[in-house]
């Protein structure tokens, strides 16, 4: 018998393990609404701003030294 | 690949909360099954349970209609586990550094299956699981328990085949010394 076999033949001896039933009633009604609306709109917006702010923060300190320069 | 599980990644695709129940149904012992073995603590299991299942969700419509729903859901586990364990190694280095410290339940061998254990068989395997090197328990779960390819677990843990294969015959090796009696019968020693 190779490894694997072996192996398997020890599964019907586990102890049979499940998750909580309210943590897994959880887990269910999360993921349903992930897969029916997909991701949450911060996951896309958050960087979105993220980008604005920093991009916004960038341009005032360069044209801050170009002014310092002139 | 089966008719259900092309069903599944069907409906996943398409954003079908019913496909998410079959699927979750499907795979939530194993996941998690896995995830409490790895981590051997209850708590942490059903935080990266849920972790895992809601990548899928959030995955679900860019899913390749070739998926594979088992080995995507135990290779995010694996992900999970090892960030976590990452994480947990990090958390006892500083908490080592306090006079208060005490060893956390993450490093003792002892698995929380061990007290639901219903046979002395049931006890030594899970004794025995939880005493093995977390590489080897991880091949020995994924190849043998839950019958995934030696090649899927390559890609699921980023080793080659062939390692996986010489971590498996470790992990058989051990758990045979470790099993003594309660090994099974079909199980012959080895020549090494």
């Amino acid at each position: 018998m190779s490894d694997e076999d072996d192996l398997a033949a020890l599964a019907p001896r586990l102890v049979s393990v499940e998750p909580d039933g309210d943590v897994a009633e959880r887990i269910r009604r999360l993921g349903r609404d992930g897969v029916a609306y997909g991701p949450p709109l911060t996951r896309f917006v958050l960087p979105v701003v993220t980008a604005i702010v920093t991009g916004s923060y960038l341009v005032w300190a360069a044209l801050k030294v170009i002014e310092a320069y002139r | 690949m089966e008719a259900d599980e092309r069903a599944w990644v069907d409906g996943l695709r398409r954003g079908d909360p019913a496909a998410f129940d079959r699927v979750f149904a499907a795979y939530r012992r194993r996941i998690f099954g896995y995830l409490v073995r790895m981590t051997r603590r209850r708590d942490v299991a059903e935080d990266l349970l849920q972790e895992a299942f809601l990548r899928l969700a959030q995955h679900g419509r860019r899913l390749e209609p070739t998926t594979r729903i088992a080995a995507w859901l135990f290779t995010v586990a694996h992900r999970l586990v090892v960030s976590w364990t990452r994480a947990q190694a990090v958390r006892n280095q500083l908490a080592g550094d306090m006079p208060w410290h005490e060893t956390s339940s993450a490093a003792s061998p002892r698995s929380p299956l061990e007290a639901v254990a219903d046979s002395q068989t049931q006890l030594a395997l899970e004794r025995a699981l939880a005493q093995l090197a977390p590489a080897y328990r991880e091949v020995a779960l994924l190849v043998g328990i839950e019958g995934l390819q030696p090649s899927d677990v390559a890609a699921i843990t980023g080793h080659t085949p062939e390692a996986v294969r010489q971590r498996l015959s470790r992990a058989r090796s051990q758990l045979a010394e470790m099993l003594g009696d309660h090994a099974p019968a079909t199980w012959r020693p080895k020549q090494s």
